[in-house]
């Protein structure tokens, strides 16, 4: 049923996207013509310009068009060449121009500029005198003295200029009046409008937010005029499949002269036409009753004294504005429903033949459309009770559209948690509180609404389900009031040790209000969560992944609520500690913060993953970044690189053995080019949540209650068997499947090689989407669960996104020309990104006592210094020449990773003697990027260079037969620009 | 011979690689040079020196992108004295004329030495495998033997696997000269198990080494049962040289890989090496993750401050390097001859330095160098060819008796060669001069061609 709903154009799942196309001819500006006199008598109840803002902002409307008033035609036509007007009002007698003359010449100005004339009495107007050309006009209204008509008539100009696209855009609905009166019109136009508006206002559901709201009443029914019998019929044929309802007059203008029943024909043939559209027949005699009856439409006497209350019940009961009545076929009330959701509810309990009896009169079509939501309306209406075998199907039918639309109805919003109307199931963001909800929070949001707004992410991958996961936010002022209770602003300030923090932090109360709202979300919510900060600074200082605050996971499925919920509180209690953890509060320092203003959202979320055995984890977690610092063989820094592995996202963040790919190249993956890196550099351990067998206290302090577990030891789970290939040690080669026996090895071929699952190209669509959201280069994490049932779909979720960093650096390093001139070593092949100044050795191999035969003496000088840098903890530049860290000695100094494992940064120098590509891709450039260090490619003879003058001038703190060992006073600064790939070396 | 190494170098002045195994192998037989005047007479280091044949061609290839590449490939059909050329196939940036030619060179000697009837050559480019996709790695081999195949055949020249090429590329460079050629033969080995590759491959050159060992302990009546063993490593060829150790009654108590050892003083027996290798092999964990399942064993992580490896510094008979290059210097040697072992037994490439081979020889223990101990690689790429000649598969028992057969042959033929010129009993002299005889002595009986 759910994929039925996908079936409905993509366009219309962007509600926004959509909504934002309606009305697009709005009237901004009128101008209004009349004289003194007229104006005088209007005025008594303030302007015409105040009186329609007043209307629009009494009816929550946006945009009230601007009033520009003159009193005589020559002014007006003066007014309409300089300037741009959307519509002309104007009062029959201005000084110079009679009304009818002002129009014609209107209209030679500009022929489609609707001219609408405001009487205070149809004499002289209704009908229009025959010895004028009345062209010019319309539309003519009687005022009489209702504000309400203001409004009217520009909405009503409105809708003629904009019901020909949203209709055919939007199957936005049509309501026609047909009334050849001024008088009657000019009341029953505003009283339609204003029953239209705030019933759809009233009607929308609960929970969206203003904007979305103002945007939904854009898709409002729209009303048309007509004044006789053959305007009404093209109407009705123009429009016939968008008309919500007809109003007719019983005596109507036909054939150029007034027929005593042309309405009644009219709304007759309609009925004909179109069995279940509603029909209102108006009259001054009420003898015309029977006539309505025998239609039959429903019957409104224009001398009643309740013509308001009587519209309003034809609104409520025909038009389906009011609760939804189920009812059986003899007409008894049997139940009811006020909304969508109770809607739902409902229909899986009334019995078939309430069933039957509303689908085949449309009733839940039209009821839906008068919510405004308008695919699934046309959807319901699209279909007929005939197409289905049985009520039972019908029901389910509408059981899983309606719940499809729920849910994609909360989709971007945050919506205030409220226990007695949260309904876990449908919404997928909600907040505790009124504070802020932190810079994670917020980018989740924003990342939603993204989403929300490029439907064609969901079009292009018809197979999966993106999704971010459910959140509740608990806001800032649960943290504050929580502090506040508990007396523990001291630790903001005062210095005490992680464990300390923890101690207190756990001892203290979860203030009580924060505590019943946390149970009541529980009531619902019964899968595993992640529970993690939405620090108020984080987002504000682009801080890295690797985050500084705590992020717990909780099993949340205990038999006993209770302990759900402590544990819950527990998480919520550690992750509030963290704010004032050693290495948070020096880091709000680093940035000139106060630990003290820092205050704490919670995030509480879905943990995504799926049941395996006693555990719990996604198949894939990863994080992929819109800039490639490291680019090699063929990718470019622009086309983003990924890190991804198996289990949850926690290996990724701590820098284990990931896959890193180019989403552009995803079957090209220098890490594992040969069999020997492949089982070198394949993951062997997991994270996982134990979710059953567990003990009751959880262990939050290790691993956040997470299991690292060996690929090895899950070999019979369904992601490793679908992710890994097995290694066949007989013929030293790996084959792509897991589905062989041998030693699993989780290369993710399947996805990366044979496309299973799109991930790659998902990935490069995402970061395009993400780099354009944010304005900067951007990175995400996400989680996909893979699902082995080939009927459903895999999910993939988005976790996170945020600015890019590299090295706690904010991406934009600046290179000026006069750091170029300064610099001692300067390079235009520079891999890595941002500022360093914290080297101050700088150990080289001398240049003139190099020769490539020694290069494995040279290795093993190196790991005699570094090993003594490594005790002193100094970084140090190594410079030297060849590739580094090669397998051929010939080509390059072959050390090994842990020859050299205290560098921050590397120079290869590539002269007459060694000239080698560098090497990119092995093990030993895997540890290169995934610490950050600088690689820097030196081509002496080109722009690049290295000042040994300068260098050899230092004084040597050690010096070997191939080494040279320098220690500067100060440390100097080493500049990356990423984009650029240029580095300089600074020595003040 | 400075005559000899003059000419090389002023022939080919760029090939520094090829001219430092020249002199190696040189010197290593100066005393067969200086007993058979006949060798100077008919230039048999000259001719020995020039490869028969050099082919040397272009690979042109699409990338994925629709890009075009062209590489340079090389095959150096260096000498067919004694069978066909026989060698490694290298795909790796570094490739150029002078590596191949080193290799091959080397390759010639090592090919004698195992009995079997192999001449030596190499080949490769410089395509660099590494951020390269399946499909591409495919073209390229598929381009790569477009020229090759009419070079090589079944009796001509049967290419092995090396550097860059794996059981992958074997695969695509066989089906393509299958393809060219319309005919399945033993063109190349390491083929998968399923289309003509032997068994025993992964376990050769550990059970090789042991073999060895066994019959040089044979040579003093003496066997590896009881015998404590201290073994470097913890790859393929360290595995099964304790796995062979265990089966012949030895004890090893020392596993080791680039962060540490371990020691086990009890041994290491069947369930110990299962658990080592599922660690190495399968979880590919750190060898430090021994002594959280048996606490008997202590761990020691390695210390590059330290001029010496403790690995080699206890109490044990024998030894086993099989772990890398230059991992037993003098020091280690002096530790190994203080704690009784008598028996060096390389499995390794050169894992002891010239220092500490003088050590061993002074002191006459049995010392068994790499390239006559870890042929047993070697040997099953020809019991591959043989195999394939006779178009029968062998079972695993029947490779590894014939391995045996083939170490025992080696070691035969070493002992005999030092024996024959005052050496005796010196392997490391044994095998320098048994693998040149035997090519000279073919080349000799061949007449100049």
């Amino acid at each position: 049923m759910h994929q039925e709903y996908n079936q409905i154009p993509g366009e219309f799942y962007s509600h926004l996207k959509i909504f934002h196309e309606l009305m697009s001819i709005k009237v901004r500006e009128i101008l209004f013509v009349s004289s003194p006199y007229d104006v005088f008598i209007m005025e008594e109840d303030g302007s015409p310009a105040s009186r329609i803002i007043n209307e629009y902002s009494g009816l929550n409307l946006s945009l009230p068009p601007r009033v520009t008033r003159t009193s005589s035609a020559r002014e007006a036509l003066s007014h309409l060449n300089k300037k741009k007007f959307d519509m002309v009002l104007t009062m029959p007698h201005v000084d110079d121009m009679d009304a009818f003359s002002l129009g014609l010449e209107i209209k030679r100005l500009n022929p489609s500029l609707p001219v609408i004339l405001l009487a205070h009495s149809p004499k002289g107007i209704y009908p229009f005198p025959e010895n004028k050309n009345c062209k010019g006009i319309d539309k003519s209204f009687i005022w009489s003295g209702n504000s309400d008509l203001l409004l009217a008539l520009v909405k009503n100009v409105e809708d003629r200029l904009n019901v020909e696209y949203d209709t055919r855009k939007a199957m936005v609905r049509v309501l026609i009046l047909v009334e050849d009166s001024p008088v009657y019109y000019s009341s029953f136009l505003p009283l339609i409008y204003k029953e239209v508006v705030k019933q759809t206002q009233a009607v929308l559901e609960v929970g969206i937010n203003e904007e979305h709201r103002l945007l939904t009443m854009r898709a409002r029914p729209k009303i048309l005029l007509a004044e006789n019998y053959e305007e009404a019929m093209e109407l009705c044929q123009k429009f016939r499949s968008y008309l919500f309802g007809i109003i007719s007059d019983t005596r109507i203008p036909k054939n150029g002269r007034l027929v005593d029943d042309a309405g009644f024909v009219l709304l007759s043939q309609m009925r004909k036409e179109i069995p279940d559209i509603p029909l209102l027949l108006m009259s001054a005699k009420s003898s015309n009753k029977a006539k309505a009856d025998q239609i039959p439409a429903v019957f409104l006497d224009k001398n009643s004294p309740n013509l308001l209350a009587e519209l309003h019940d034809f609104f409520l009961n025909y038009l389906g504005f009011g609760d939804f009545v189920f009812r059986t076929p003899d007409g008894t009330e049997i139940d009811r429903a006020s909304n969508l959701h109770t809607l739902e509810a409902k229909v899986a309990q009334i019995p078939d033949e309430s069933i039957c009896y509303h689908a085949k009169r449309n009733h839940f079509s039209n009821w839906i459309m008068s919510r405004s939501e308008i695919p699934l309306a046309s959807k319901f209406r699209q279909v007929k009770a005939s197409d289905f075998a049985s009520a039972h199907e019908i029901r389910n039918y509408i059981i899983a559209n309606v719940h499809a639309l729920r849910k994609w109805r909360q989709k971007g919003v945050i919506a205030q948690f409220k226990s007695h109307n949260f309904d876990a199931d449908v919404m997928d963001f909600v907040k505790i509180g009124q504070g802020s909800l932190g810079g994670k929070a917020r980018s989740l949001a924003f990342m939603s609404a993204l989403l929300h707004q490029n439907p064609k992410i969901y079009e292009n991958y018809p197979e999966i389900n993106i999704e971010i996961p459910k959140t509740l936010v608990v806001s800032t002022d649960g943290f504050e009031s929580f502090i506040a209770q508990n007396n523990l602003k001291d630790f903001a300030t005062q210095s005490y040790t992680n464990e300390e923090v923890t101690a207190a932090f756990l001892q203290a109360d979860m203030p009580k209000w924060l505590a019943r709202e946390l149970e009541a979300y529980l009531t619902q919510v019964k899968y595993p969560l992640s529970i993690r900060s939405s620090s108020l600074l984080e987002d504000a200082q682009f801080q890295p992944y690797a985050g500084i605050y705590e992020t717990y996971m909780i099993p949340n499925n205990h038999s006993e609520l209770s302990k759900r919920l402590a544990h819950l509180i527990t998480a919520i209690k550690l992750v509030y500690a963290s704010t004032y953890y050693e290495d948070a509060k020096a880091f709000s320092r680093s940035t000139s913060n106060q630990p003290q203003e820092e205050a704490m959202a919670v995030i509480i979320q879905q943990l995504t993953g799926e049941e395996y055995g006693d555990y719990f984890y996604p198949a894939i977690s990863g994080v992929v970044q819109s800039h490639n610092f490291y680019p090699v063989s063929k990718m470019k820094p622009e086309e983003g690189i990924a890190h991804i592995a198996l289990g949850l996202g926690r290996t990724v963040v701590e820098g284990g053995r990931t896959v890193r790919f180019s989403p552009k190249y995803p079957s090209v993956m220098p890490q594992f080019s040969m069999v020997d890196d492949i089982l070198a550099n394949a993951q062997r351990f997991f994270y996982a949540l134990k979710i059953k067998n567990y003990s009751d206290e959880l262990n939050f302090l290790k691993y956040s209650n997470l299991e690292k577990r060996e690929v090895d030891d899950a070999e019979a789970e369904y992601p490793v068997k679908i992710l890994a290939s097995t290694y066949v040690p007989e013929e030293h080669r790996i084959r792509d499947t897991g589905y062989m026996p041998g030693p699993k090895i989780l290369t993710f071929s399947q996805i990366l090689k044979y496309n299973i699952f799109p991930l790659p190209q998902l990935l490069s669509d995402l970061i395009e989407l993400g780099r354009k959201g944010m304005g900067c280069p951007i990175e995400i994490e996400f989680s996909v669960n893979l699902s082995s049932d080939k009927k459903k779909k895999s999910d993939f979720f988005f976790l996170q996104m945020r600015p890019m960093v590299a090295g706690g650096e904010r991406f934009e390093v600046q290179i000026t020309r006069k750091e170029i001139e300064k610099a001692f070593c300067l390079s235009k092949q520079a891999l890595g990104n941002g500022k360093n100044d914290e080297i101050a050795d700088i150990v080289y191999v001398k240049p003139d006592d190099f020769q490539p035969k020694a290069t494995i003496k040279i290795a093993e000088e190196i790991d005699k210094l570094n090993a003594g840098l490594l005790k002193e903890k100094r970084p140090y530049l190594l410079v030297g020449p060849g590739r580094w860290g090669s397998a051929d000695r010939w080509l390059g100094i072959p050390v090994q990773w842990r020859n050299i494992s205290g560098v921050r940064a590397m120079i290869e120098l590539r002269n007459e003697k060694l000239k080698a590509d560098p090497s990119q891709g092995s093990h030993f450039f895997q540890n290169i990027t995934s610490l950050g260090i600088h690689y820097i490619t030196v081509t002496e003879g080109s722009d690049d260079y290295f000042d040994w003058e300068w260098v050899g001038s230092q004084p040597a703190i050690h010096e070997t037969t191939y080494l040279r060992h320098v220690r500067l006073n100060n440390p100097f600064t080493l500049k990356i620009d990423g984009k650029k790939s240029q580095c300089v070396m600074i020595y003040k | 011979m400075t005559d000899i190494l003059n000419l090389i170098k002023n022939r080919d002045p760029g090939e520094k690689e090829f001219h430092q195994a020249v002199e190696e192998v040189i010197e290593s037989v100066q005393p067969v040079l200086d007993r058979n005047p006949q060798y100077r007479q008919d230039a048999v280091l000259e001719r020995i020196t020039e490869p028969e044949r050099v082919i040397m061609f272009r690979v042109p290839w699409m990338d994925d992108q629709g890009q075009v590449h062209v590489n340079r490939a090389f095959r150096i059909q260096m000498n067919s004295a004694i069978g066909p050329y026989k060698g490694g196939l290298r795909f790796h940036p570094s490739v150029n004329l002078s590596i191949l030619k080193f290799l091959a060179f080397e390759q010639v000697f090592k090919n004698a030495l195992t009995t079997l009837s192999m001449g030596g050559g190499k080949g490769g480019s410089d395509f660099d495998p590494k951020g390269k996709s399946d499909n591409e790695v495919m073209r390229f081999c598929q381009s790569f033997m477009a020229e090759l195949f009419r070079h090589i055949g079944p009796d001509t020249d049967v290419p092995a696997g090396d550097i860059g090429v794996g059981a992958r590329e074997i695969g695509y460079l066989f089906g393509m000269y299958k393809k060219l050629r319309n005919e399945f033969t033993g063109v190349l080995t390491g083929k998968s198990l399923g289309w003509g590759g032997s068994l025993i491959r992964p376990e050769a050159t550990g059970y090789g080494s042991v073999y060895f060992a066994a019959e040089m302990l044979a040579t003093q009546n003496q066997t590896l049962e009881g015998k404590t063993c201290l073994v470097s490593g913890s790859g393929n060829v360290s595995q099964y040289t304790v796995e062979k150790i265990i089966e012949l009654g030895g004890k090893v108590i020392t596993f080791s890989d680039s962060s540490g050892y371990i020691f086990d003083e009890g041994g290491i027996d069947t369930d110990k090496l299962d658990f080592a290798k599922r660690l190495k092999n399968i979880k590919r964990g750190r060898i430090s993750e021994y002594i959280d399942k048996y606490s008997g064993a202590v761990y020691t992580e390695a210390d590059t401050s330290l001029d010496y490896n403790p690995l080699w510094n206890h109490k044990a008979d024998c030894a086993f390097p099989s772990a890398t290059e230059n991992e037993i210097n003098e020091t280690d040697a002096a530790n190994l001859m203080k704690n009784g072992v008598h028996l060096v037994c390389e499995g390794a490439n050169m894992p002891s330095t010239p220092e500490a081979i003088n050590i061993f020889l002074d002191k006459k223990i049995l010392y068994a160098p790499g390239k006559a101990s870890n042929a047993g690689g070697v040997a099953v790429s020809g019991l591959e060819m043989a195999q394939n000649s006779m178009r029968l598969n062998w079972p695993a028992d029947e490779v590894d008796r014939r391995l045996k057969m083939i170490m025992k042959n080696i070691h035969q033929t070493c002992l005999n060669a030092s024996a024959e010129y005052g050496v005796s009993g010196n392997y490391m002299a044994g095998a320098n001069i048994a693998g040149f005889t035997k090519v000279v002595n073919a080349m000799l009986d061949q007449g100049l061609v």
